[in-house]
């Protein structure tokens, strides 16, 4: 379970983070949408303990970020928009490492099945430098999966990759959850989100503009079809069809 | 134009609107006072003394008599240095911009010789920055002189500029001419070279013939072979020759003349200035195609700078190769070590540490049994004690694997369940064990020679006298070995503390630091060089002194109070002794770095930083 509450992030007196609470449990996907600086960056890596916070909680499968840093981070996996990788290591040297880090038992041959699945057999022995930037974010995606987390946030996870590797990652993303984690995805393809996410939390100027499923979107905002797709639900929840 | 230069003042007013947003955050304002202090305590005062000391006006009576002879000499030697150059048949049309300028100026409405022109100011910074620090370092305290120092630099190191670009322009454009016409230009210039050493031949021949006649009283016969109007009167030619080389020498003559008129001093400036005019209309007016090159270069740098490029040239059979075989389960920050240690090398630590000693026992072996010639003994010793006493202080500055490298992926850094402490003793070890490692080589090779000097022929070296293992009731072998074993818990202690320091300081300041693997040499950079330096000087002195101390005491109460004699075994014991100290500071150190891990805000400093690598 991911529970986020009343977070702030301010810089320099900006609140790009301005009091937002969410919730997702075990099993489930939530879709995390706003226009450009809207904050959603900034509060998937206070989720991921990337940036602290400067007010409110946030708590993964119980633990407290904050508190237990370390039992907390244990349960999650953060994919950051970018496929951050370290450039002398070869794609099963990522996985060798992630497996010690986050102590998997089974780590060598799971590192080995990891490959396999994201379709890296051939490049276990490649540097990143080697990679194309789908191969790059499977293998991040690798990594991010590999200890079995109990939380999955993905920021803008199909981003450069190709259809047949976008149908993978939207496959991988509901099998994640249906395993049991709790799951983020923040993206702007609003496709991907109405596609695979059973709830959505529209966010602006960091706070939660409107938050459930699509009907329940739907029946929040006037002037809507019973029929309007998230991308009409989001351009009216956010002012952006004026 | 108009444009260009109003781009380049919005770079130095956003380049210093920057400076002046850190200094707001007093970790930067305090760290540029204790920097700027340092700078003058340590380097500026020493030489404003030594300047005080020996002033202009003593200074010039030593050398006003000499000063039209070293005149002609540096003369001579630019007029050399620029006609061998102009042989080289090899240049390069460039104009230094960086790919945005390029992309943004060169569709833009702006004519070429203004973009050339703009590229030509841009150089000024470093320029000017040059000359301020050479005028600081050489020039004295009087203003004048300073003045004099600063512009005698600019004028030289400008047309040193002009020069270079201007020639690489033009011979990138003989590659752009039709051939005959490039021929023509090219056997120009072969005549002009020709013609220069047509005339310095004669000159050079005479010096050399004069040479081995040449006695202990050779320095009146060197002023007065170079007195301009002797040369003026022996080799007119060559001295006509050497008229522009001596336009750029002559302000510098000037600035030493401390009773010299101004405006026979200004009247100096009237030619270089000219030259500078000439040549940078030269540069701006030239007709070569410089933007290919331009963006060739440019995209050269980015890929030079991508920290992946070397990686790819690892073979595939080297790609299994790991410093230690890395288990699924265990301490988390074994894996960070692991990690690490593979950025400076793949190979196996143990078969590297092994084939170490093997080789070192091997060579000692034989060298104890044939001995060395004395001056390869003589280098042996230097080289092992530098690398010995060096390696392990510059350790952090040198290796960078470690936080510097790894705050540019912080976005998996800090997801990773381990506390901030352990994290950050994983990210210290690595540059500390190969900086340990590269020293216990120089003390092999000091064993080496330390044997070798206690062969029966070897009469001139002595490592270490051989009555004082005597004394210490050990064999001068035993002697040495426990000497090393001594050295080396001080050296890895050493090397942890410069790595520690070098780590703090990228979590302090991190917009100083140059993140990733290589070493910037603007000046921020050389701020954290003397930043680093002050804290080493403190750390080591907090950690060193206690040590001594320690070990001072144990020897005070063993021979002066118990009277018990001292003992070569109780060394290693006593390298300890004084490591201990330094331990807890680097323990201290590494607990503070782990709670400013912890409270790490990324968000402004590096993450941005991490974002435009």
């Amino acid at each position: 379970m991911i529970e986020i509450q009343d977070l702030v992030k301010a810089y320099d007196g900006f609140r790009a983070v301005d009091g937002l609470s969410l919730r997702v449990d075990s099993g489930e996907i939530l879709g995390l949408v706003g226009p450009n600086g809207a904050g959603k960056t900034t509060t998937l890596r206070c989720l991921a303990g990337i940036v602290p916070p400067t007010a409110g909680r946030v708590a993964i499968a119980g633990f407290d970020l904050q508190q237990q840093p370390i039992e907390a981070r244990q349960r999650l996996a953060f994919v950051p928009d970018e496929p951050h990788l370290f450039d002398h290591l070869t794609a099963l040297d990522h996985l060798n490492l992630f497996s010690r880090l986050y102590g998997v038992a089974d780590g060598s041959t799971r590192a080995e099945t990891m490959l396999a699945e994201a379709g890296l057999r051939d490049q276990r022995l490649s540097f990143p430098g080697e990679l194309s930037r789908g191969m790059k974010q499977k293998l991040v995606i690798a990594c991010a999966l590999l200890h079995r987390p109990e939380a999955l946030v993905l920021d803008e996870p199909l981003t450069g990759l190709d259809p047949a590797a976008m149908r993978r990652m939207k496959r991988t993303v509901t099998d994640t959850a249906a395993a049991g984690a709790s799951v983020i995805v923040s993206s702007h393809m609003l496709h991907l989100v109405e596609e695979v996410c059973d709830r959505v939390l529209i966010v602006s100027h960091g706070r939660s503009v409107l938050e459930g499923t699509l009907e329940e979107i739907r029946t929040q905002l006037p002037d809507v079809g019973a029929d309007a797709d998230l991308e009409t639900l989001f351009l009216k929840a956010t002012g952006g069809d004026q | 134009m108009t444009t260009l230069l109003y781009l380049a003042w919005l770079s130095l007013r956003g380049r210093v609107l920057g400076w002046l947003r850190l200094m707001k955050q007093p970790k930067y304002l305090v760290g540029t006072l204790a920097g700027v202090t340092w700078m003058g305590m340590f380097a500026l005062r020493p030489v404003m003394r030594v300047n005080q000391r020996t002033g202009l006006e003593r200074r010039f009576e030593e050398i006003a008599e000499w000063l039209p002879a070293v005149e002609t000499a540096a003369a001579l030697m630019l007029l050399v240095f620029l006609s061998l150059w102009w042989l080289w048949p090899f240049g390069k049309a460039m104009v230094e911009l960086t790919e945005t300028e390029l992309h943004l100026l060169l569709p833009a409405p702006v004519r070429r010789r203004h973009i050339i022109q703009y590229a030509v100011l841009r150089n000024q910074w470093g320029i000017l920055f040059g000359c301020l620090m050479i005028s600081f370092f050489s020039a004295g305290t009087s203003p004048t002189a300073f003045a004099w120092r600063f512009l005698s630099v600019w004028l030289f190191l400008t047309l040193w500029n002009l020069h270079s670009r201007g020639r690489g322009l033009w011979i990138a454009r003989l590659g752009e001419l039709p051939a005959a016409t490039a021929w023509r230009r090219r056997a120009m210039v072969l005549a002009v070279v020709g013609l220069i050493w047509a005339a310095l031949t004669p000159a050079i021949v005479s010096i050399a013939t004069e040479l081995p006649a040449l006695t202990g009283d050779v320095v009146p016969q060197l002023r007065a072979a170079l007195d301009p109007e002797r040369l003026g009167t022996e080799a007119p030619l060559l001295a006509l020759l050497l008229t522009p080389a001596r336009w750029v020498t002559g302000p510098f003559s000037a600035g030493l003349t401390p009773d010299a008129v101004l405006a026979d001093g200004l009247a100096t400036l009237i030619w270089p200035l000219l030259l500078v005019v000439l040549h940078n209309e030269w540069v701006v007016g030239s007709q070569t195609r410089f933007e290919e090159a331009s963006l060739e270069r440019s995209r050269r740098q980015a890929a030079s700078r991508e920290a992946g490029a070397r990686f790819r040239k690892i073979r595939r059979s080297q790609r299994k190769a790991t410093p230690f075989r890395l288990r699924p389960v265990g301490c988390p920050e074994t894996a960070i070590i692991w990690k690490n240690l593979m950025l400076a090398h793949r190979g196996n630590l143990f078969v590297l540490v092994g084939s170490g000693v093997v080789a070192v026992a091997v060579v000692a072996t034989c060298v104890a049994m044939t001995g060395l010639p004395e001056w390869l003994i003589a280098i042996m010793t230097v080289g092992g004690v530098i690398g010995l006493s060096l390696t392990p202080m510059m350790a952090g500055h040198q290796w960078r694997n470690d936080l510097r490298t790894d705050l540019l992926r912080i976005e998996i850094i800090r997801t990773w369940p381990i506390d901030g402490w352990r994290l950050f003793a994983s990210q210290v070890l690595p540059p500390a064990t190969i900086a340990t490692l590269y020293a216990a080589a120089a003390g092999g090779v000091l064993l080496i020679a330390g044997i070798a000097a206690g062969h029966p022929t070897t009469t001139g070296s002595v490592l270490v006298p051989p009555e004082l293992a005597t004394r210490l009731g050990v064999s001068y072998t035993v002697l040495l070995l426990l000497g090393l074993a001594t050295l080396l818990p001080v050296v890895a202690a050493i090397a942890s503390l410069s790595a520690t320091l070098q780590n703090l300081l990228a979590l302090l300041w991190p917009s100083w630091i140059q993140l990733g693997r290589r070493r910037g040499g603007s000046a921020a950079n050389m701020g954290h060089g003397l930043l680093t330096g002050i804290g080493m000087m403190l750390a080591l002195a907090l950690g060193l002194l206690p040590g001594v101390a320690l070990v001072g005491a144990w020897l005070f109460v063993q021979i002066q109070m118990a009277d018990i004699p001292l003992s070569a075994w109780e060394l290693p014991l006593m390298g300890l002794t004084a490591v201990a100290p330094l331990a807890v500071i680097t323990g201290l150190l590494t607990r503070f770095g782990g709670a400013l891990w912890d409270r790490l805000d990324p968000s402004t400093e590096i993450l941005a930083a991490g974002s435009q690598t």
